[in-house]
């Protein structure tokens, strides 16, 4: 009786979420098909290649950045616990700036104005980097999150317990840490995925760019920015459910 | 202990920079050449064809192309080309990072206050794309002049930021509507939230092909806008060699001939009605 409501509660779970499904796909059909008549993904077909190799280069500068991110984020986040008063000035201003600055702007200055400063016109890598320090404090705000859950009570314990380094880490810090720094990396990797789509400025052929240019030579505008839409979501949308299933794996 | 981790990690940084710089600087494939100068960097936005545009193996193409690697052969120098977003061409040819711009780039008071021009090589004339609900509410048709247009009051024009399309109607103290690409300048005279789009012909045609029953062209050219080439200011040099250059185009077998063979097809096909001599006379 119990495993039999359970499984019609999973049922209905299961068609309630279709039935959600299905209302968005509605939704986006009607607004298609109020713009043009004749829908149709077929201008796109040619461009099928160039659209991959821009749906991999968006992958491609999402995990760099992430990787990045995530260690000038923990250098951050040394910084700011350090002694030095400076450093910890510094990292306040730093975060301040960053947290007041639209992504737009940030690759924009950094590709054209701080990189030719320093006599370098690697517009892409530049582009990157923007990425990279605009994510960084949101990386470093996930550590100091992650960090500070290990209690001073537990040092103790461990103390007490004559715990090597390695089974501190290892049985106590990093499952601990890993749970609650999974979920928060995971969004931030969504907004880097979604940032940079920015990079299209700097003409880099990431998923905006190529279905950008692809536009241009078949002026399917309409399809070309649902199609947009939804390879973006193809990215984003696994990587959120696989977060999900990485919480539930690790809750304790 | 703290000092040596936080080393490592800025160590750790310096090469996913250094990893970074490796794997972006790819684009210049061009087979190298024995010349000692160094490679001609010509700046193009590859989003309009068919003068600059990228081909399915994502490699540049066009109209553009074709002329700046004759212009690399005229030199002797190896041509790079660096693909910029249009906003981004005059700053990224006076911090240095190009060369010259050619990428039908239209010579104007504002923009000769900040880069020196070359001769014209091209005359585009800029028509309109009208919204097809305005143009019946006002009588306009195909065939109607600049003058019926810039006479209608409340009319809104759509405008690519920096190009043309916005500073003409701005001229003219029209109210423009901002888009940052051509896709959103099309469309929201499509939709009408603008009313006139003024651009070169092949944009203005491949709109109205896109979007048959809600705009109609108006062939009647609002100017003809001069062509030139784009070198950084007192850069007198490059500038006497794209003249020289220029000035070889009208030639037997110049420039011009060559292109007509190559492109006149695509150009008519695209167009309807001219081939590249549209672009060539004034």
């Amino acid at each position: 009786m119990v495993s039999n409501s359970l499984s019609l509660n999973k049922l209905k779970t299961i068609i309630s979420y279709i039935l959600a499904i299905m209302t968005i796909i509605a939704f986006m059909v009607f607004v298609a098909l109020r713009q043009t008549d004749d829908f149709s993904f077929a201008p796109f077909a040619p461009y099928r290649n160039v659209i991959l190799n821009g749906i991999k280069n968006t992958i491609l500068v999402s995990l760099i950045s992430l990787l990045g991110s995530m260690i000038l984020g923990f250098v951050l986040y040394l910084l700011q616990k350090s002694k030095i008063k400076y450093f910890n000035a510094l990292i306040d201003v730093f975060t301040e700036i960053i947290y007041g600055t639209p992504l737009l702007v940030l690759i924009i200055v950094t590709a054209f104005l701080i990189g030719p400063a320093f006599n370098s016109y690697n517009r892409n890598l530049f582009g990157v980097l923007a990425l990279i320090v605009y994510m960084s404090p949101y990386m470093k705000n996930v550590f100091k999150a992650a960090f500070s859950s290990i209690s001073h009570d537990q040092y103790l314990a461990m103390d007490l317990f004559g715990f090597t380094p390695f089974q501190r880490y290892f049985y106590i810090i990093i499952p601990q840490v890993i749970r609650i720094l999974m979920p928060p990396l995971m969004n931030n990797f969504s907004l880097i995925i979604k940032g940079s789509a920015l990079l299209n400025l700097l003409s880099y052929p990431e998923l905006f760019f190529t279905i950008d240019v692809a536009q241009s030579r078949n002026f399917a505008y309409v399809e070309g920015y649902i199609l947009m839409w939804g390879l973006y979501l193809l990215i984003t949308i696994p990587l959120s459910q696989f977060t999900k299933y990485i919480e539930r794996k690790l809750s304790l | 202990m703290k000092k040596l981790i936080m080393v490592f990690f800025i160590i750790l940084t310096v090469f996913t920079v250094s990893a970074c710089s490796t794997t972006t600087t790819t684009n210049d494939s061009n087979n190298p050449t024995t010349t000692s100068l160094p490679p001609l960097r010509v700046g193009m936005d590859l989003r309009y064809p068919p003068f600059e545009t990228l081909n399915l193996e994502s490699d540049p193409e066009g109209i553009s192309v074709d002329i700046a690697d004759a212009f690399g052969e005229f030199l002797g120098r190896e041509v790079v080309i660096v693909n910029t977003n249009f906003a981004s061409l005059i700053p990224s040819l006076n911090a240095g990072e190009i060369d010259i711009i050619i990428a039908s780039m239209s010579i104007t008071e504002e923009r000769e206050q900040s880069v020196d021009f070359s001769n014209p090589y091209f005359y585009f004339k800029i028509i309109s794309l009208v919204n097809k609900d305005f143009a019946e509410a006002n009588n306009i048709t195909e065939d109607s002049s600049y003058e019926d247009l810039l006479a209608i009051e409340d009319s809104k024009f759509s405008g690519i930021a920096t190009q043309v399309s916005a500073t003409i109607p701005e001229s003219y103290g029209k109210e423009v509507i901002i888009s940052t690409n051509l896709g959103t300048a099309v469309e929201s005279v499509a939709q009408g939230t603008a009313d006139i789009l003024l651009m070169s012909a092949n944009p203005v045609v491949d709109g109205n092909r896109a979007n048959p029953n809600t705009t109609i062209i108006v062939w009647d050219s609002f100017v003809s806008s001069p062509i030139g080439m784009a070198v950084k200011e007192g850069n007198t040099e490059l500038l006497n060699q794209a003249n020289a250059f220029i000035a070889t185009f009208n030639e037997t077998g110049g420039l011009y001939e060559i292109l007509a063979d190559k492109w006149d097809a695509t150009i008519i096909e695209g167009l309807g009605r001219y081939g590249l001599e549209f672009f060539i006379t004034q």
